[in-house]
């Protein structure tokens, strides 16, 4: 199987980097990213050293800001383990230009999360007490498992990027370290697929087995609510479009052509099935819960939405505008290949499950769980923001860089061709 | 250098293998674990052997039993003690707080002086003495120009030592601050009892309070409460029925039988109508001035006063019938504020007990005789509750009575308590030298020239005599649970008799030689406790184990309605009744404190959010009064009283508060202590001021009542 | 999904709402009996850390038809916790005799799944570290250790008075799985000053509260937080070990929720 595998993009012998544009914009950008990066590390400092009572969260919204990133960040850069997939497993070989990036972007959102989480946790040097003290019955365990050990993967993966730096490579030791790690990737790649699955699904399940807040609890298969499986949907539908809508950004920063249509193409085809799939089981999904499960536990639809911040217009939105909407244009020709309705498109779908996850994590605390308590808000306060802000900021350094001075994209003038 | 694949996942094997199998990763996890637990700056706890000693409380006005758990010497936590009368296993939400409040932050530490330029200095108790005892010497020249004012509501022993001391200089003026009993010893007075109306509603099946809010703040609240629940079984119909008259629906008015909207100040005029509902069933009493009673009540049907009070005139009709078909109904009336209700209302509950009959009968209304005066120049406690202080600062203001040289404040807070802030306070404080003894730095202490720091209730030897409100005699003691106080505090004897010697005053003697114990000084605490308990045939020794002495003993009285006086005391009430479109309606919760103690740390988080956010207190109005002065919730009014005074309030909805009424919760506005009450909210009394009618004392009132948008 | 676990012993609660005042006795009795540190500003309710909240109900009519109760609510030690399930680390765990639900503060790491979890909201969060005024401390009790930041705690039934009991049975030379009625009562039962908190094994006839719970569920004014109102409601019951009883019908509907065309 080893023999077959083909690397995505070499770092050796010889192949070239893609032209990586003006250094002064490039500098520009990491360095307004490295401010909000520096503001973002004060709030953690601050959070660290004086509590999480210097947040906004409080006993109501025990999940906030930072938990809606976690999982948005985490949905997004699912195109990780997905173009793994259909890279590394189902042999998709045009995805060979966006599976590098689909990695880093997958080890930042999945190093990102864990940053935040560090924050989040009330007693980050506990934290693997997960490993320790487990408990098997629990969805957040298994979270905890896989964001681990996937970040490790995805470590793995990346390392062979980070070596395919032009000085690394020249020192003898990395280079054959690289190229033997290259030949593991689809073995790693296989893990990934696994690791981020579960995780994926697993998020999705820590909310469908609220049976005490029957805004997210679900109904499932054995031990898995449908949450799981609409969680593991979104994410593979929606962390495509996201990759190739971040390299699109990457283009536009860079003024260099990167991937060619027709890869993206291909990857709106994929996503657009898979998005109309989850669409139509949200729909079933929601219109179940609405009909079947609230009126059983004592509620109806309209009582749990109120006022603005939990409107029915945002289970609107996540539905139509970013459901059906980008089904819509990536699954008819003449919109998909009109840029303009492919990055709408993308974009939407994003928003999508941002949305959906915020929904997930805030609205699910804020309906009132006992009939005399009367509905809450929350909303973030600058230390929330902040360290928020810092792991896009992060991304953007992390990405910036690797784009920079890593062989991420295939080289317009390939060498030996380690890529057909 | 070439690395094989095997070779590569040997090596990466290994090295995983090689850093599970050394002690350094499991080592540091286990520390890891040991240090998220043990953070220098997270306090441990301290074993330490348990110990239990029973007292009274001091601090709480409920003047219950407690049981002190001590653990190692340092007392942690209080619990009640079901064996004094006045206790239940429970304890009131500000008694529960007394141990905490021995830390206090806001503990007078050591003799304060202010100095010129305003600020206090830490002095020695020998200047301290020094100063006082000049100051009072110079008092003792002149007659009456000693002002003693004192907040102990409940006991005898320090208040005859305070003003046998005032005696010794040569003044009368001893003050009790304001309360419940003054106004009813005062009624009981006019209506021809020398004696202290208690209720003995242990016995009661039926408790009609009106304006008393007896399951929060009214009397021995404990001894009520458990009254209250003995005659509710878990699940049954309740055995006994409570029914209450206030204007807001708060506390008491959850679990009662029935709450009736009473404006707050129009008592006396619920109680008259239902005395007249009660004499037109036939209901009568045996006193000389029955038929000019009925005369004056029949001026009260249920149409007019249900017109004057707010009350629905069906409720008042239930009321009466109910109370008519008890065997023993009791009717207490009192007032949500710290400032007891006005005598007249005090007048026409007792003469509600008149005609049910159960004037000195079990579960009645009973007469107590008046402690023993121990000392000689102390004030009777019948005379020093006469005394009424804010008439007396009300003179002063008015040039009426000369201003003293000396004010010497015992563990009592006028400066935050009393109403009227242009008139009586300015009366105070032209008072040219204060001194106030204070267990804790109050607004009084802050304005005061010299501060003498006091043991707390916990830390000091004191007594509970008959606190207003049980139905017996009780006495018991407060006794130390700390071998000395943890400030640099001294009890009141120390300090007084020490000042006396050093102003070469004598002491004061026993004033009857016969209950003096030979051999003992008679000025201080712990012989005049000892004296007492002789005389009352008391187990010295049982009372300092905590245990309270009851004696079932009533004054024999002959009560009249004392109409012509009842009649003038509430025209006033009428026309404010008739005139006010708004009244406020005070709402006071034991877990925010007393005037003493502001808001005890395990008070703050008691606030209701209805009533604080930050630092903005916010005042009830229901929809309809919402609606018909044009409030929203969260907007921000000002009150504004005829006298000048004003208050500026947010506003917040709430149904359980009568048409027109405009409940403010009472214990917040501080300017003094710390950080747990300092600056929250407003102080309600600033609104009030007083009235005094000729024979009937002071009372409170906001007199027109405005509203204005903030 | 899970039925809920059975002990011989079962710690429980019937807290008389119609008793209740709101004075917030049980509150401060809490807070010093578990160390719990006081606030200097809690008027942000959701931030405030208390084990046992008292709740004003209102039967939401205007004046003069409104009514009041309070609820008291401790965490209710569910026969079948929302909170266990989740917890990651098995900080959290319901497997000892007497039915009530530990809180492992020393292995929490903070991440407040379980305070989501948990519909009751008897969950809290130290979002700073404990203070107590200076010299505050000294009053700490020696049974519950001081909980840092970053951890959730909870309601234990003053579980240490339960140990104390065991232990002074055992001194005695009695059984100590056979406590009588009123040997082991929580600080808020027993401070109550309206005796509106009964406390006891639910199991134990020998206990009042056995008695004044079968009582009360006979004539169906007793009640629980959140219990099953529909039939086909497939979500596992918390079933907790508090109940509560009032004759007020208003107060028993508000304990869950109905659809109006369920109600009557």
């Amino acid at each position: 199987m080893h023999d077959n595998a083909v690397s995505p993009v070499s770092s050796y012998p010889d192949s070239g980097h893609a032209p990586r544009g003006s250094f002064f914009r490039f500098a520009a950008l990491m360095l307004v990213a490295a401010a909000f990066f520096v503001w973002g590390l004060y709030a953690s400092y601050l959070t660290l050293r004086n509590g999480l009572g210097v947040t906004n969260l409080d006993n109501y919204f025990g999940f906030g800001l930072w938990i809606t990133l976690d999982l948005a960040v985490i949905a997004l850069g699912a195109g990780a383990f997905f173009s793994g997939l259909l890279f590394y497993i189902l042999n998709l070989k045009p995805l060979r230009y966006i599976v590098n990036l689909a990695v880093i972007i997958g080890f930042v959102s999945y190093s990102g999360a864990i940053l935040v989480l560090m924050l989040d946790v009330g007693q980050p040097i506990r934290s693997w007490f997960g490993y320790w003290h487990a408990n098997i019955h629990s969805m957040l365990t298994e979270v905890i498992f896989c964001i681990t050990l996937y970040l490790i993967v995805l470590s793995i993966e990346y390392l062979p990027l980070i070596l395919g730096w032009k000085k690394a490579d020249k020192v003898p030791f990395l280079h054959h370290f690289g190229h033997n790690l290259h030949k593991l990737m689809p073995l790693f790649a296989g893990m990934g697929i696994f690791l981020s699955f579960f995780h994926q699904g697993s998020l999705g399940g820590m909310y469908g087995v609220l049976f005490g807040r029957p805004f997210s609890f679900r109904t499932g298969v054995f031990i898995w609510p449908w949450t799981f499986f609409l969680f593991v949907l979104s994410a593979i539908a929606t962390g495509p479009l996201f990759t190739s809508l971040i390299a699109a950004i990457i283009e536009k920063c860079s003024r260099r052509h990167l991937i060619p249509w027709h890869v993206r193409d291909l990857l709106a085809r994929i996503s657009g099935v898979l998005l109309a799939l989850y669409t139509l089981a949200k729909g079933v999904d929601t219109l179940y819960w609405a009909v079947k499960l609230l009126p059983r536990a004592g509620l109806d639809f309209n009582s749990v939405f109120h006022g603005w911040a939990y409107g029915k217009w945002m289970l609107f939105c996540e539905i139509f505008v970013c459901g059906l909407a980008p089904c819509v244009l990536l699954l008819v020709n003449r919109f998909r290949s009109t840029p303009k309705f492919f990055y709408l498109a993308s974009f939407l779908a994003c928003a999508g499950v941002v949305i959906n996850r915020y929904v997930q994590t805030v609205q699910t605390l804020a309906v009132p769980s006992m009939p005399f308590e009367t509905w809450q808000s929350y909303s973030p306060n600058w230390v929330e923001w902040a360290a928020g802000i810092m792991i896009i900021a992060y991304g953007v350094l992390v990405i910036g860089f690797s784009f920079r001075y890593l062989p991420i994209f295939p080289s317009k003038n390939p060498g030996r061709a380690h890529y057909d | 250098m070439g690395l094989s694949r095997r070779g590569f996942l040997a090596l990466a094997a290994g090295a995983v293998a090689g850093a599970l199998a050394s002690p350094i990763v499991w080592k540091t996890l286990d520390d890891v674990t040991i240090w998220t637990q043990n953070w220098p700056w997270i306090p441990r706890l301290k074993p330490g052997e348990n110990t239990f000693l029973a007292t009274t409380t001091k601090m709480c006005p409920s003047s219950a039993g407690t049981i002190v758990r001590i653990v190692g010497g340092r007392p942690v936590t209080i619990a009640g003690n079901p064996e004094h009368p006045l206790g239940s296993n429970g304890v009131t939400a500000l008694a529960g707080a007394e141990v905490q409040m021995l830390y206090s932050p806001s503990r007078v530490k050591t003799p304060l002086k202010r100095m010129p330029d305003g600020n206090f200095q830490s002095i020695s108790w020998d200047e301290a003495i020094t100063l006082l005892a000049g100051h009072l010497k110079n008092a003792s020249r002149t007659k009456d120009s000693l002002l003693c004012i004192s907040g102990d509501q409940h006991g005898v022993t320090a208040n005859e030592l305070l003003s046998a001391c005032a005696g010794a200089c040569g003044s009368s003026r001893f003050f009790l601050m304001p309360g419940e009993i003054q106004p009813a010893a005062r009624a009981a007075r006019l209506m021809g009892a020398d004696a202290q109306p208690g209720y003995d509603l242990e016995k009661s099946d039926y408790v009609l309070m009106i304006g008393a809010n007896a399951l929060e703040t009214w009397g021995p609240v404990i001894r009520n409460r458990r009254a209250f629940a003995e005659g509710r079984p878990h699940g049954e119909p309740p055995a006994t029925t409570w029914t209450y008259c206030s204007a807001t629906q708060v506390s008491s008015a959850a679990a009662v039988n029935s709450w009736v909207p009473v404006a707050a100040g129009t008592e006396a005029v619920f109680a008259l109508g239902l005395a007249h509902l009660l004499i037109k069933n036939g209901y009568a009493a045996n006193a000389p001035d029955i038929a000019g009673f009925a005369a004056l009540a029949a001026e009260f049907p249920p149409q007019r006063v249900s017109a004057l009070t707010g009350a629905p005139e069906a409720l008042l009709r239930k009321t009466a019938v109910e109370l008519a078909a008890s065997a023993q109904p009791i009717v207490l009336a009192g007032s949500q504020n710290n400032s007891g209700a006005p005598a007249a209302t005090v007048m026409a509950a007792i003469a509600l007990n008149m005609l049910l009959g159960v004037v000195n009968k079990e579960g009645g209304l009973t007469f107590l005789p008046w402690p023993a005066t121990l000392l000689e120049h102390a004030l009777p406690r019948a005379r020093q509750l006469e005394n009424d202080l804010c008439a007396e600062l009300a003179a002063i203001a008015a040039g009426k009575s000369p201003t003293p040289n000396l004010a010497l404040i015992y563990d009592a807070n006028p400066v935050y308590a009393l109403p009227d802030k242009h008139k009586l306070l300015k009366a105070y404080a032209s008072i040219p030298f204060k001194a106030c003894i204070t267990p804790l730095m109050t607004e009084t202490a802050m304005a005061s020239d010299l501060v003498l720091p006091l043991p707390m209730g916990l830390e000091r030897l004191d007594d509970v005599c008959n606190p207003y409100g049980c139905g017996k005699n009780v006495y018991s003691l407060c006794v130390p649970v700390l071998p000395a106080p943890l400030t640099d505090a001294r009890p009141l004897d120390a300090i007084l008799s020490a000042t006396l010697a050093q102003a070469q005053i004598a002491l004061p003697n026993f004033a009857d030689q016969e209950a003096a114990l030979t051999g003992t000084k008679p000025f201080t605490i712990r012989s005049l406790i000892a004296a007492r308990a002789q005389k009352m045939h008391a187990k010295e020794q049982e009372l300092l184990k905590g245990a309270a002495h009851t004696d079932e003993t009533l004054a024999p009285v002959s009560l009249r309605f004392a109409t012509d006086i009842l009649q003038k005391a509430i025209k006033p009430l009428i026309q404010s009744a008739a005139s006010e479109t708004v009244r406020i309606a005070p709402m006071t919760r034991m877990a925010l404190g007393t005037p003493d103690t502001a808001i005890p740390p395990f008070g703050v988080k008691l606030i209701r959010a209805s009533e604080l956010k930050g630092t903005e207190l916010f005042a009830l109005v229901n929809s309809n009064t919402a609606a018909r002065l044009g409030l929203t919730p969260g907007c921000r009014v000002r009150l504004c009283a005829d006298s000048g005074a004003s208050l500026e309030l947010g506003v917040n909805i709430y149904d359980g508060v009568m048409d027109n009424a405009i409940a403010v919760p009472n214990g917040y506005g501080h300017t003094a202590f710390d950080a747990f009450s300092r600056g929250k909210g407003r102080n309600l009394a600033d609104l009030y001021s007083v009235a005094v009618q000729e024979g009937l004392g002071s009372e409170w009132k906001v007199a027109g009542l405005r509203l204005e948008r903030a | 999904m899970t039925a809920a676990k059975n002990f011989a012993i079962t710690w429980g609660m019937v807290i008389d709402v119609d008793k209740c005042t709101g004075c917030g006795a049980c509150m401060v009795a809490c807070q010093a009996e578990n160390n719990i540190a006081p606030a200097t500003d809690a008027s942000d309710k959701l931030k405030a850390l208390n084990w046992l909240v008292v709740y004003e109900l209102a039967n939401k009519k205007p004046f003069p038809e409104h009514d009041v109760a309070y609820l008291p609510r401790p965490c209710q030690q569910c026969g079948n916790p929302p909170c266990v399930s989740v917890c990651p680390v098995t900080a959290t765990d319901k497997n000892e005799e007497g039915g009530i639900v530990s809180q492992v503060t020393p292995r929490c790491i903070g991440c407040r799944y379980c305070m989501a979890a948990c519909p009751f909201h008897a969950r809290y969060f130290n979002w700073f570290d404990p203070v107590w005024p200076k010299g505050m401390e000294k009053t700490l009790t020696p049974d519950v250790s001081v909980r840092p930041r970053g951890v959730v705690e909870k309601c234990t039934f003053c579980h240490h008075r339960w140990m104390a009991a065991k232990d002074k049975a055992i001194v005695e030379g009695r059984n100590p799985n056979e406590l009588a009625d009123g040997e082991y009562v929580p600080a808020c039962a027993q401070m109550c000053p309206n005796g509106a908190i009964v406390f006891g094994d639910l199991k134990n006839s020998d206990h009042a509260i056995y008695q004044i719970l079968r009582a009360a569920s006979a004539k169906g004014i007793a009640f629980q937080l959140l219990s099953r109102t529909h039939k086909k409601d497939r979500r596992p019951n918390p079933e907790p070990q508090v109940y509560y009883l009032s004759r007020r019908k208003w107060v028993r509907d508000l304990a869950s929720f109905r659809l109006p065309k369920t109600r009557d």
